[in-house]
């Protein structure tokens, strides 16, 4: 029995969702280690772990929701440009 | 391009006796190196004086070394600065530390400032340079960051340890705060025998590895327990190699990816932000190699010291015969 093949957008959000809870917890785990290091460290190290907090959460929230939906615009957008190829020969 | 193939069946754990001697080995010489060669504190530790300048003309630091040593401000440290990015080849920044003196604290500490500025004004000309940046640092203040420093280390692994045994097991929170605490201290001891100097930036960076290399782990362990789920036999050493490999793919790639962006910093970068790359780097190595053959290797040590613990108990309770009962 044949299945249909799945579009890239679902392929995308089904590894997105199953990656989704291993991204949250190694994130989250970053983010208490560093968020401890806001909270005790001095100088430089107080003044940088606030900005690696944000990046780490920034960059959990990019990788579900951002990264591959720029990947499905890209596929969306060339694969625009192939049909256009293929009508004009 | 696929670098790793899917089925990889590589046995990470088989020889895990050889990769737990090999880093006891590297864990002892990093110890070692905080006595031999020593680290090479900065101002922010040892306390002391410190200049950024600017000659116009190029400079032998041979010639503001005899300058800056005329002063009896103790023990000085010069070091050229290459350019960083975007900014002109051939420029003449040099960094000039004076040591902090006991005679020298409070108002007497600013002075030695104005005392070089003056000294090189004297032996070049006053047109012949620019004072970028001057900081002076007390040596209480220096111990005071050393202090914050180990206490953000201790408390940051802490709390890994308190997070990781809610969210797994005690075991797994083990093998990873064990595995953070390996690739802190052989960053540090690569650091240490390269001789670079050590800043608040440079502890920043070990803290950053923590982070860092905390997330790889996570991963690895989070398809261990997916795994120990699913498996319906198997031992748990079977599963734990069949995890590494299963995410090694995704280990290294993510790695070769940060370390890519870090590697351009340690070679186009200059000053602390240099520094701070070439130690991310070692702890990134270091990092991933910890992931792969120590952290869960650690986890299954665990289990065989409690299995061993829970059959020798067992062993002496059959073999403990009831005392004769005398009449």
């Amino acid at each position: 029995m044949k299945t249909a093949r799945k579009s890239i957008q679902e392929i995308l959000n089904q590894a997105v969702n199953e990656s989704f809870g291993r991204t949250a917890l190694a994130a989250s785990a970053s983010a208490i280690a560093i968020a401890l290091l806001s909270l005790f460290g001095l100088g430089v190290v107080g003044a940088l772990s606030p900005a690696v907090l944000c990046a780490a959460l920034a960059g959990t929230l990019l990788a579900s929701w951002v990264a591959s939906a720029l990947v499905i615009l890209y596929d969306y957008l060339t694969s625009g440009k192939a049909a256009l190829g293929e009508q004009e020969r | 391009m696929q670098w790793i193939k899917p089925d990889t069946k590589i046995d990470f754990v088989g020889k895990r006796s050889y990769f737990f001697l090999f880093s006891l080995a590297l864990i002892a010489l990093s110890g070692l190196s905080f006595l031999w060669p020593k680290p090479n504190w900065g101002i922010d530790f040892a306390g002391g004086t410190e200049l950024r300048v600017r000659f116009v003309k190029p400079v032998k630091i041979g010639e503001i070394r005899s300058a800056v040593d005329g002063l009896g401000l103790g023990e000085s440290q010069i070091q050229n600065l290459r350019p960083g990015i975007g900014e002109a080849p051939g420029h003449n920044d040099f960094i000039i530390r004076a040591e902090q003196q006991a005679s020298q604290e409070g108002k007497e500490t600013a002075a030695a400032g104005k005392l070089i500025t003056d000294k090189l004004g004297e032996k070049f000309g006053e047109d012949a340079f620019q004072v970028l940046a001057i900081d002076y640092v007390g040596p209480k203040v220096g111990k005071e960051l050393r202090m914050s420093a180990v206490k953000a280390l201790v408390f940051a692994m802490i709390g890994i340890l308190f997070y990781v045994s809610i969210r797994f097991e005690f075991r797994y929170a083990l093998g990873a705060v064990l595995a953070l605490f390996h690739d802190a201290l052989i960053s540090a001891g690569v650091y240490n025998v390269i001789q670079r100097e050590w800043s608040l930036a440079i502890i920043a960076a070990l803290l950053t590895i923590i982070g860092y290399s905390v997330n790889d782990t996570i991963v690895v362990f989070d398809r261990i327990r997916e795994n120990v789920r699913k498996a319906r036999r198997g031992s748990l050493r079977e599963i734990v190699n069949q995890s590494i490999n299963e995410t090694l793919s995704r280990t290294i790639l993510t790695n070769f990816a940060t370390m890519l962006a870090v590697a351009f910093l340690a070679f186009f970068g200059s000053g602390v932000i240099r520094d701070f790359a070439i130690i991310m780097s070692f702890g990134m190595v270091v990092g991933t190699y910890s992931t792969i053959y120590i952290a869960s290797s650690l986890v299954l040590l665990y289990e065989d010291v409690r299995n061993r613990g829970s059959a020798g108990a067992a062993r002496t309770e059959k073999s403990r015969k009831p005392l004769p009962v005398s009449k």
